[in-house]
């Protein structure tokens, strides 16, 4: 895509170099975190200042803390982790897109009424109603199960509010035409809304990710067996009483933080999909 | 790792298979939530499933800074688990206030001899007991020879009678400073109550609750206002760094920075470990003309009112405090001193880590040691006295701060 | 599947519409809207005894709440408009002619999947006052060296570049795909008329990304005014309350002090305010 202006090689130029500046300022914490990862617990706070290279040039190179925490309950742990966003994923995007189909294509009365409380929904913040809904929880026989920690990440406002938005932008000659060859709701949603919308599904579905792989307070509420911890808890738990396990809590973070990108990674040609591109209106 | 997740897992099913289909089990299950390590807790457990086949404990570790949100959501609604669980000791008031923990009293008889005084005192309210004590604390002076050589400053001895003032403390700090040490003094938990509240108590301020009601703050006195301004100059200075979160001071000892290092003896497998680092120890110090006041509180282990296995419980928690076999392995999984005095010596005799250590450590809990107030607002207390350190620390005007922290409370506690 | 052809007849579209939101719903109210009643009916109660307003009438009363409230509102009025105008220009520029896409939108991807918790300590460390990275660096080009985290005119700001390293990358993927479905032989016929490069952006692109722009909007404000974890980890609100957004003021009432009237009643007045704010990025985002 491309504004005004030329098409001249100067241009792509000044244009890759202030993109890899950026990236470069954006990724230098994570650098720091990486080479810390890699280094022993001691090194970490040894070479804050005066800034050298040493920072993020390890003088003893090991890869001791990720040994040591992928032999820790971590491992489980962030297994624990992908099912739960996994599952998540699956099951939420299938039921957020049917809200909001309904709520952008479908004609009732109460629409507004319904679509203001999916935006209050997401307004609401999780933490605050965490203890109440621990309790809720516990009384359905929820806790230390999977169930207790997908469900409350499936059903999510935004996610429908994103959703809802895309599906405004389909044109409606669209369904028209399909409703005159005589097919269902249901048929206009599963063979043209959602295979029109994959762009919107994976903006949708790391909403929906993100919020399990943040997920802590709730985790830690709701699941009291050690072999159902979620990866940021295991983690939380290296900032021990006595011992900072620093080292292995950077590690953590980078596996933890490499995940989704390499999940969206091989997803990106859905990406560049657009709604002209896939037999919408031009 | 891996066996003991399995374990747990085949608990679960036994604890599942128990619940569900009503079968009579031979194992009861203890749930068991604690801020500890799990490999910390292995050996006591290992011990008392010996002494008790009938009996298991399953032990929950959970981050240190959460264990009190985790343990309000699970039991405030009248939860059966966890079974146990570690009481920080100044606590203790408000989670019996709240009913969160089980009146073990009846085992209080024969505490008097084994247990450090004051380890009982913080466990008990209105002199019932609510918790078995555990561990104990105390507070060292940690000094980096090198630095105070470079700087020609005599080293501090290890003996209580020639204990430095805070006022030689932040001078010799500052000439080691002058000669290459990055800070002169740092304070290891540096914006807590627990280790605050001996300059405080020796600059004859009080603990900051009023001795006549354990709901009316005073911290607006003398003693408070010479500690706090002590402790602003300290950092106004220069001496001790302000933004480094408690997490991370012990690094700047650990890294040779740092001439003076005020912290627990747990630290010390950590320095004793790190290469380069040569280093002593001496007594905590005392203001100048002032009462002689160290920190101490740990944990105790208490037992949920509405457990399902009451007697199971307060029986583990028993054997892990008194037991002369439980209380050693209780002690031995952790870096803090026990609680039980006969246990000391042998703890102390097998991880020396410096010599002389253990008796002075002794000494301290004997003769110096002050617990922290037992109030049932004691968790407000804290948390705005810890926002009132933070700001002194960042160069608000101690007197200010400390009448603003005065009022803070005063509202807060009108909740309770 | 669901037989709802059966229903396709006029009049038809609300049987149908609630199969649609059904299963959604029921989510929701279990999980978000029914504890969130229970707040706020938690909200006029004190202890467990019915107290009418007076936890709200306390909230007002205090200098703490007072102001956690203005430094929320002073946070999200800063915040939001930067956070999104940077996630703008990061998407315009990977929209535009560059090596690689994929790989640098993945990589603006990493800071939002590490733990915030786990960011938070990072950044603690390198705004340090005395050894942290960010001074370092900007006494190497030339600046004084500043307080950062422990000044109580600088935390917020610190707070607010934390925070958006984070979320920044975030957005700006929301964005990339609106930009991606505004058609290039609009853009195409511009650039043949010789607009330039700020006018193809204001009068084509901007009017095309109403409804993704929308969304981020509503979406970013929501998350930033419903943030606690840095200010937990960082500052605990300080110095001089000069970080204490309410869902700090929230989360500390709720669970460390365990008064869940006076949690209640300030998450009640949190979602008021957002409430508020968000239709009113609705209404201006409809009219425009």
């Amino acid at each position: 895509m491309l504004l005004g202006g030329g098409n001249s090689p100067g241009r792509a130029i000044v244009v890759n170099l202030t993109l890899a500046v950026v990236i470069l300022a954006f990724m230098a914490p994570v650098v720091w975190m990486v080479t810390s990862s890699l280094r022993p617990n001691e090194e970490i706070f040894r070479y804050l200042s005066p800034l050298s290279v040493r920072a993020i040039l390890p003088e003893e190179w090991t890869l001791e803390n990720y040994r040591l925490l992928f032999e820790s309950a971590f491992r489980r742990a962030l297994i624990n982790s992908l099912i739960v966003a996994g599952l998540t994923v699956a099951i939420g995007l299938i039921l957020n897109a049917m809200a909001a189909y309904a709520l952008s294509v479908l004609r009732f009365k109460l629409r507004e009424l319904v679509f203001t409380l999916v935006v209050i929904s997401f307004l609401i913040p999780f933490e605050g109603v965490a203890i109440p809904l621990s309790f809720l929880a516990r009384s359905w026989d929820l806790q230390n199960t999977y169930a207790g920690l997908v469900l409350p990440g499936v059903a999510n406002g935004l996610s429908i509010f994103l959703l809802r938005q895309f599906f405004l932008s389909i044109p409606v000659e669209l369904r028209e035409a399909a409703r005159v060859d005589g097919a269902g709701w249901w048929i206009i949603f599963w063979r043209i809304y959602l295979p029109l919308s994959r762009p919107a599904l994976i903006g949708s579905g790391l909403i929906l990710f993100m919020f399990q792989w943040q997920a802590y307070l709730w985790p830690l509420l709701i699941a009291s067996d050690s072999s159902m911890d979620l990866a940021p808890v295991a983690l939380g738990k290296q900032l021990g009483q006595f011992d900072f396990e620093f080292g292995q809590m950077f590690a953590g973070s980078v596996a933890v933080s490499l995940i989704p990108a390499l999940i969206l990674f091989p997803l990106r040609r859905f990406l560049e999909q657009t709604i002209k591109s896939t037999g919408g209106k031009e | 790792m891996k066996p003991l997740a399995k374990v747990s897992y085949v608990t679960l099913v036994a604890l599942g298979a128990f619940s569900f289909a009503g079968v009579a089990s031979a194992q009861t299950v203890l749930q068991f939530v604690g801020p500890e390590q799990p490999s910390a807790m292995e050996p006591v457990i290992a011990a008392f499933e010996a002494a008790h086949p009938d009996i298991q404990v399953e032990y929950e570790s959970v981050p240190f800074n959460d264990l009190n949100n985790i343990i309000q959501a699970r039991l405030s609604d009248g939860g059966t688990t966890p079974d146990i669980y570690t009481a920080d000791q100044p606590r203790i008031a408000a989670l019996v206030d709240r009913g969160l923990l089980a009146d073990l009293s009846d085992q209080a008889d024969g505490l008097g001899g084994v247990m450090w005084p004051a380890a009982v005192e913080a466990s008990s309210i209105d002199g019932q007991l609510y918790a078995m004590p555990i561990s104990t604390s105390s507070q060292l002076l940690y000094y980096n020879i090198d630095l105070l050589e470079a700087a020609g400053i005599p080293l501090p001895s290890m003996d209580p009678e020639g204990r430095m003032t805070w006022e030689a403390l932040a001078e010799a700090g500052a000439a080691a400073q002058a000669e290459g040490a990055q800070y002169g003094v740092v304070l290891d938990q540096i914006n807590r109550y627990y280790q605050l509240q001996p300059l405080m108590e020796s600059a004859g301020g009080g603990s900051g609750v009023s001795p006549d009601d354990p709901l009316v703050p005073d911290l607006v006195n003398d003693g408070w206002l010479r500690a706090m301004t002590y402790y602003h100059d300290l950092f106004d200075s220069g001496l001790g760094p302000r933004g480094v979160p408690v997490e991370q001071t012990p690094d700047l000892f650990a890294n040779g920075q740092t001439a003076f290092f005020v912290g627990g003896p747990w630290w010390l497998p950590r320095m004793t470990g790190t290469e380069g680092l040569r280093f002593g120890i001496a007594p905590h110090p005392y203001f100048d003309g002032g009462e002689v006041v160290t920190p101490t509180g740990a944990w105790s282990w208490g037992v949920n009112p509405n457990s399902e296995h009451l007697e199971e419980a307060v029986t583990f928690v028993s054997f892990a405090s008194t037991d002369p076999v439980g209380s050693l392995e209780t002690a031995r999984g952790f870096p803090i001193p026990p609680a039980n005095m006969g246990v000391f010596d042998t703890y102390y005799a097998e991880g020396q880590e410096v010599e002389g250590v253990g008796d002075l450590i002794l000494h301290e809990l004997t003769e110096t040691a002050r617990i922290r107030p037992p109030t049932r607002g004691y968790i407000q207390f804290e948390q705005i006295l810890g926002q009132a350190f933070e700001d002194i620390r960042n160069g608000a005007d101690p007197a200010t701060a400390l009448e603003q922290a005065q009022s803070q409370l005063e509202r807060a506690w009108s909740r309770l | 599947m669901f037989g709802i052809r059966r229903f396709r007849p006029a009049g038809g579209q609300a049987v149908t519409a609630i199969l649609f939101l059904v299963p959604a719903l029921l989510v929701l109210v279990a999980f978000r809207l029914w504890p969130a009643a229970l707040s706020v009916a938690g909200s006029f109660q004190h202890n467990g005894e019915w107290v009418g307003l007076d936890n709200y009438v306390f909230l007002f009363q205090s200098d703490t709440a007072v102001q956690s409230l203005i430094v929320t509102l002073i946070y999200n009025v800063i915040i939001n408009p930067v956070q999104i105008a940077i996630a703008f220009a990061l998407a315009l520029l990977l929209v535009d002619k560059i090596v690689a896409p994929s790989v640098w939108r993945s990589l603006l991807l990493i800071p939002v999947g590490i733990p915030l918790a786990v960011s938070s300590v990072v950044w603690g460390i390198a705004f340090r006052p005395d050894d942290g990275a960010i001074n370092a660096i900007l006494m190497a080009l030339g600046f004084p060296a500043q307080p950062w985290l422990t000044s109580p005119d600088q935390a917020l700001l610190a707070i607010m570049i934390l925070v958006s390293w984070v979320g920044v990358g975030y957005w700006a993927f929301f964005l990339t795909a609106g930009l991606k479905d505004i058609p290039s032989s609009l853009l195409e016929a511009a650039r043949i008329d010789g607009a330039t490069y700020w006018q193809a952006l204001r009068y084509i692109v901007i009017p095309l990304m109403k409804r993704p722009l929308a969304f981020v909007l509503v979406a970013n404000t929501v998350s930033n005014f419903l943030l606690f974890p840095p200010i937990r980890i960082l500052t605990a609100g300080g110095p001089s309350g000069s970080t204490n957004l309410i869902m700090h003021e929230v989360f500390l009432n709720a669970f460390t002090y365990d008064d869940q009237g006076l949690a209640s009643a300030e998450m009640v007045i949190l979602i008021a305010v957002l409430l508020l704010v968000v239709s009113l990025q609705f209404r201006f985002l409809r009219d425009r």
